[in-house]
């Protein structure tokens, strides 16, 4: 597989991370050594079977309603609000 | 000023251990907690930028429960940024320095907590968070004990999490018996954690009792070439003290070893990226002023705010899991995961506990490893992975030193048998 700057630019763009040319080329040196390492896994055989095996059972709750953060609370780590609403950015 | 305090502010300020310090201490039993488990109004950072102003207004689960059995939090450690890292030198604040030896490594991530542990003469608690080796190799480097145990028996309710199906709070403490008391006090169900298992024991009181007739494994592979010398030696002579103690021990293979890395790392990127898609600069940590369209604005919070680490593990887990990579990368790493969970489980249908050496390595210098590639440092966990991917019990005790730095032995039982594991590390301190 071709691990050059488009494809780290692309995955930069999926993931929201902007990256400069020092450190796009960093990471495909990078990329390379890490996709080497995963290659061991290439040609392993396994049985076409992905569930974990901890036994773990489903468990459901009711719904019921419950006290939980006041609006002070909530809002205790932000600067950027209005009124009782988070305020980000424009959508379009 | 407070003595225990006083002891913290000059350990820190020689060994770089805290990323907040509790100056106004509170009476009670004095615990230090890693950085990325919430504590109601002291900052909670997880070693990152991203969250460098965040004040929880809750307690994580244990927090509640230590703090109702009287333990008061004298401070939040230093730690690889989002537990991401094998020698806590992915620190966003500062980098921990090894008790033994200034000039090495803590190991990580939960370094600052076993360095400080090992270091104080008053504090004897600690929290590590582990969810490829994080407890068991600061534990084994800096010559503490660590226990991480089973997936589901200590609810994450209240942990900035690293890779959910992973992650894993457990003790880091001077010997077994306390490691056992802090458990028994953490383990249980919790409504806010659906993964959490009702099992929880009182785990002291496997402390003191015969170890006669149990039968332990050494994993054959776990002793190969890429294991120094010195550490090797170190725990077989550890190993002979079982027998002594009239435990059956018998060498076995485990050959799934060979590609325990490569599974761990695809599963753990792929669950750290879309864990660390929330932090965009709305609601809490690090934020801007709000301005131009969400795609600048998220972009730019990220990337300033994210270190290198950071950013490494969020490109190759959003790259494992696009379409044309995903059925190679992540759903070949999940079907492993299973095979390795079956292997691990034949195992303990023989024996009740395994060994290996924790780490492969003494605790390296800074400059010896300023150079290695991630994918070298990566390659270096395979001795704690095993137990992670497979959501068993482990714990790494101290046995002993050489060149006088300290050598961690694991071990590893099945399924909610931490009970098997504080019996034979406690025999061994007593022995």
């Amino acid at each position: 597989m071709k691990v050059d700057k488009e494809l780290i630019e692309k995955i930069g763009r999926i993931s929201r991370i902007k990256l400069s040319k020092e450190e796009i080329n960093k990471f495909i040196q990078e990329f390379k050594g890490v996709l080497k390492l995963f290659s061991k896994i290439d040609k392993v055989k396994v049985e076409d079977k992905i569930i974990n095996e901890l036994s773990v059972k489903n468990k459901f709750r009711e719904d019921i309603t419950e006290p939980c953060l006041n609006e002070k609370e909530i809002f205790s780590n932000t600067k950027n609000k209005e009124k009782s609403f988070f305020k980000g950015p424009k959508i379009k | 000023m407070n003595k225990i305090v006083k002891e913290a502010k000059e350990i820190d300020k020689e060994y770089n251990t805290f990323i907040t310090l509790n100056e106004s201490l509170e009476k009670g039993k004095p615990i230090v907690i890693k950085d990325n488990i919430c504590t109601k109004g002291i900052k909670t950072t997880a070693g990152s930028k991203i969250l460098e102003n965040y004040i929880p207004v809750f307690d994580a689960t244990v927090i509640e429960k230590l703090k109702s059995k009287g333990f008061s939090i004298l401070g939040k450690t230093v730690q690889d940024a989002f537990g991401f890292g094998s020698f806590s030198t992915n620190c966003a604040y500062k980098t921990p320095k090894n008790p033994f030896d200034k000039e090495r490594v803590c190991g990580g991530s939960s370094g600052g907590t076993a360095a400080f542990i090992k270091l104080s003469k008053n504090v004897k608690y600690g929290l590590g968070q582990s969810t490829g080796g994080s407890i068991n190799c600061p534990s084994a480097f800096c010559g503490v004990v660590g226990l991480t145990p089973t997936y589901g028996l200590v609810s994450r309710y209240g942990l900035i999490d690293y890779a959910n199906s992973f992650d894993r709070i457990g003790p880091i403490t001077k010997n077994v018996k306390d490691a056992a008391y802090l458990l028994s006090i953490m383990a249980g169900e919790d409504k806010r954690d659906q993964t959490t298992q009702n099992k929880a024991e009182n785990y002291t009181k496997y402390c003191g009792s015969n170890v006669k007739g149990m039968k332990i494994g050494l994993i054959k592979e776990a002793f190969s070439n890429d294991v120094q010398k010195e550490v090797k030696s170190s725990v077989l002579t550890a190993i002979k003290k079982f027998k002594k103690l009239n435990c059956k021990v018998e060498e076995v293979s485990f050959p799934s070893l060979k590609y325990v890395v490569p599974v761990y790392y695809i599963l753990a990127m792929a669950e750290a990226s879309t864990n660390l898609a929330k932090y965009c600069g709305l609601r809490y940590g690090k934020e801007k002023k709000i301005e131009g369209f969400y795609d600048s604005y998220f972009s730019d919070v990220r990337s300033e705010n994210f270190g290198k680490e950071e950013k490494r593990r969020i490109l190759l887990g959003t790259f494992i899991r696009m379409v044309g990579y995903r059925d190679d990368y992540y759903i070949k790493a999940l079907k492993l995961r299973n095979k390795i969970i079956s292997d691990f489980k034949k195992l303990f249908k023989k024996f009740d506990v395994l060994v290996t050496p924790t780490m492969p390595l003494l605790p390296p210098k800074f400059s010896e490893i300023k150079n290695l590639s991630p994918a070298e440092i990566y390659s270096m966990d395979f001795l704690t992975i095993p137990a992670s991917l497979v959501g068993a019990p482990s714990m790494s005790i101290p046995v002993g030193e050489v060149k006088g730095l300290p050598v961690g032995m694991q071990l590893i039982a099945n399924y909610f048998e931490e009970g098997k594991l504080i019996k034979l590390g406690d025999a061994y301190e007593k022995k």
